[in-house]
């Protein structure tokens, strides 16, 4: 397991040992995170593995069995005061009855030290109408309604569940410009989670896949994937997978005689071992955000 | 709390407080200009009508002020919000209240002046606005609390209406249990168990505080009163206050649309109110039985209802679990309950009501008797003779013709002082062999097909004053059997006995 880089100094949010309940079922089973200020870490997992419960414990909105959660060294379920700096934009989203953006920009500004300016900047940036009622904005629209409250509040950990979803790529584009901006000004540590890898490759700097109610494999994204790589080999003999018993292998699979490998470990170590059983062919690629995902799951399912 | 969203709370909802205070004021002052009767007339009806409105905006808008707390994805937005849970509470009720007791007030309080302009005590009208305030945070703590004990909307009304009605059923229950099991002695007082119901004592706190405005009756109020009603409805305030608090702060995000199953939502509610229905239907049951049915004819006829209880449980059960649940352990419940209802009302009936049919109190100051019943001769010739006999002699039946030589219709009613006991010791002990005869008679006999419709009633009042107005004990006793013959005749024997006879004469001015 890589860690990556997150044992630097400056830790922003600290999940200790959480252990969240669901009546009987353990849905996070003693899940250990740390996260540093300024990054955006990418949250990962199958349906139902618990990203929008970690994020919502995160948020202080549920109440732990077990372990903390600090932001900023302070509790963020026991402490309301942190909550003010932390801003969820989750995956179903709540607007009262009948109400305009203007109406909530009330509602928010009462609760949060909340910029007009950029409240104005981001109504302009994503095209909607303020007096309108929410109501009858589209599912993008109001996603972006959530996302222009978010970046107005400049919160220090932005936690965003299903953050593309509903957003149309150029929204999208827009969206990642946006966060950039707001990782730069402010040092806001962001988590998203997200189905959707491909967007998630781009801006995340670590993430974690959560599965079983825990994270066991998170780190730095690209030292990982360096870490992990595909490749795809041809021998002149017949080989099975037993013949790879050797390497730390995520994947294999065979067309004729065309074998792919999906392999975690240092790539000239790796070539140099490969390379020692004669291949026909032999070439070297590198696994997606995606692939990685898929890899790990499959794995640590068989 | 969060004043700036306290503000946003305000404006968010303009219109409902808008809606709220124009409604307040139009009832509230429009009893002036309709109502044709005396400014204190209008007054009163100004308060009435503004205290009922008060009511029905505070049953309406608890629930909905708290129903963010049962829905999924505003309860998130609120929890995550960097307020704590108390100061959340707290805002929501004070804007409630506020625009609850703000919205009366305003008319009411033009009503006030209007009332001292035309002699109203002032210190009266303080103590109705007391009272006032009192009741509606009261009712506002109440409804909150017995709303939060449900996990969606839906069961936070089922919850608010359950537990409205509750003291209601109990009574109901108890007032059958007692007049069905324990004949004569009321062991329980049920006024006591209604008025214990919140929404209840929130009216009788209304009409004892307006009783106060116009009348010089506060200060004997003051001096007199014991004050009970409101030392238990500040008890019931302080204990749903602490309930409120611990149920919204303790809540569970996640508990949002979920099945409510807090231990006193449905768990304890379908049960308690099951059982109280299985003994109202058992009462019927052995109540039929020992009224001479036979068994299996008394099961039949409680069959029905039996079934119907049953089927309000497994509806209750459906309306919890939103599933059509039957499990082995439900089944049990119910039969078990059956069981032992039925074996809690053979006690009571095999006790005579867990003895307290027996429990009197024989040291009267002041007493009344009141009799009445039907005896039958067809058998007895003697018997027949002796009130033929007592007829023709008595001046006061000259004018009356024989119409049913069979039976007597009878009834005297006493008054007695502790004196008149002393001086009229055997009659007093006729009186009392009387009431345990109907004691013993209810409980012994088994009443088969009879030829008359027969009645007997021995209504007892025990007074604490000479004028025979305040009621210290009453005591009811019913029968289906006829009288003790001889026993009747041993009272006739007396002159205080003021024997009225129907039945066997009527008078020629009657018409049948």
């Amino acid at each position: 397991m890589d860690k990556g880089g997150l044992y630097r100094i400056v830790m922003s949010l600290k999940v200790e040992g959480i252990v969240k309940k669901f009546k009987d079922t353990k849905v996070l089973n003693n899940i250990d995170l740390t996260i540093e200020k300024g990054n955006v870490f990418g949250l990962v997992g199958v349906n139902g593995a618990g990203k929008s419960t970690l994020l919502r414990s995160i948020a202080g909105i549920y109440k732990l069995d077990e372990g903390h959660i600090y932001f900023e060294d302070k509790d963020t379920f026991n402490d309301p005061s942190i909550r003010k700096d932390i801003f969820l934009v989750g995956d179903d989203l709540y607007f009262p009855f009948a109400s305009t953006i203007n109406a909530l920009k009330d509602f928010y500004s009462s609760f949060y030290d909340f910029n007009e300016e950029y409240y104005h900047k981001y109504l302009e940036v994503f095209h909607l109408d303020a007096n309108k009622p929410i109501s009858n904005f589209s599912k993008g629209m109001k996603r972006q309604t959530a996302l222009v409250f978010a970046l107005a509040i400049r919160p220090k950990l932005l936690l965003l569940d299903e953050a593309f979803d509903g957003l149309d790529p150029f929204v999208r584009y827009t969206f990642k410009k946006i966060l950039t901006e707001l990782l730069e000004d402010n040092e806001s540590t962001v988590i998203i989670s997200s189905h959707n890898l491909k967007e998630l490759e781009n801006i995340c700097d670590s993430y974690g896949i959560l599965e079983n109610g825990k994270i066991d494999n998170y780190g730095d994204l690209m030292s990982n994937k360096a870490n992990i790589n595909k490749y795809q080999i041809a021998f002149n003999d017949e080989k099975t997978k037993e013949d790879f018993t050797s390497f730390d292998l995520l994947h294999y699979s065979q067309l004729g005689k065309v074998i792919t490998l999906v392999i975690k470990g240092n790539q000239d170590e790796v070539v140099k071992k490969l390379e020692a059983m004669h291949p026909l062919i032999l070439d070297v690629l590198s696994v997606t955000f995606e692939e990685l995902f898929i890899y790990e799951i499959e794995r640590n399912r068989d | 709390m969060n004043r700036d969203f306290l503000k946003f709370q305000f404006k968010s909802r303009k219109y409902l407080v808008i809606f709220l205070f124009v409604v307040q004021m139009l009832v509230g002052m429009g009893t002036y200009a309709l109502v044709y009767n005396s400014l204190k007339t209008s007054v009163y009806l100004s308060m009435g009508l503004t205290f009922m409105i008060l009511m029905i905006a505070t049953t309406l808008l608890t629930p909905y002020l708290f129903s963010f707390i049962q829905n999924k994805r505003s309860v998130d937005t609120y929890f995550s919000l960097p307020i704590s849970r108390k100061g959340l509470l707290l805002n929501n009720l004070i804007f409630l209240f506020i625009i609850l007791f703000g919205s009366w007030l305003l008319p009411n309080i033009i009503s006030f002046a209007i009332a001292l302009c035309i002699g109203a005590n002032f210190l009266g009208i303080l103590a109705y606005f007391g009272i006032i305030l009192l009741v509606e945070i009261g009712i506002v703590l109440f409804f909150g609390t017995v709303y939060l004990l449900a996990n969606n909307a839906i069961d936070g009304v089922i919850m608010i209406i359950a537990y409205s009605l509750l003291p209601l059923f109990l009574t109901l229950a108890i007032s059958l249990f007692q007049s069905v099991y324990i004949i004569g002695y009321s062991a329980i007082d049920l006024n006591n168990i209604f008025y214990l119901s919140v929404p209840v004592m929130a009216c009788n706190m209304f009409f004892e505080g307006i009783s106060l405005i116009m009348s010089d009756y506060f200060y004997g109020w003051l001096i007199n009163s014991s004050f009970i009603d409101i030392i238990i409805y500040i008890a019931w305030t302080i204990f749903f206050g602490f309930g409120l608090y611990h149920l919204f702060t303790k809540r569970k995000a996640e508990n949002a649309e979920q099945n409510s199953n807090h231990f006193l939502a449905y768990p304890s509610l379908i049960y308690f109110y099951t059982f109280i229905l299985l003994f109202v239907v058992t009462y019927m049951f052995g109540f039929n039985l020992h009224s001479g049915d036979e068994l299996m004819v008394s099961l039949l006829s409680s069959l029905l209802a039996y079934s119907l209880v049953f089927i309000f449980f497994m509806v209750a059960q459906f309306v919890y679990r939103r599933k059509i649940f039957i499990s082995s352990k439900v089944i049990i419940f119910f039969v078990v309950t059956v069981i032992l209802t039925f074996a809690f009302s053979e006690l009571a009936y095999t006790t005579k009501g867990f003895g307290l049919s027996y429990a009197y109190i024989k040291d009267h100051e002041y007493v009344t008797y009141s009799y009445r019943t039907n005896v039958n001769t067809i058998e007895d010739e003697e018997l027949k003779a002796y009130f033929m006999d007592y007829i023709a002699n008595n001046p006061a039946y000259n004018d009356y013709e024989y119409y049913d030589e069979s039976y007597i219709g009878l009834e005297f009613d006493i008054a007695m002082d502790k004196k008149d006991i002393q001086e009229n010791q055997e009659l007093y002990n006729l009186l009392e062999e009387l009431r345990i005869y109907l004691i013993e008679d209810y409980y012994n006999q088994r009443y088969d097909n009879y030829d008359y419709m027969t009645s007997t009633s021995l209504i007892i009042y025990d007074y604490e004053d000479a004028a025979f107005r305040k009621i210290r004990e009453n005591y009811y006793y019913n029968g289906q059997k006829e009288a003790d013959a001889e026993l009747i005749r041993a009272l006739m024997e007396y002159d205080r006995v003021d024997i009225r006879i129907e039945g066997m004469v009527y008078s020629n001015t009657q018409s049948y």
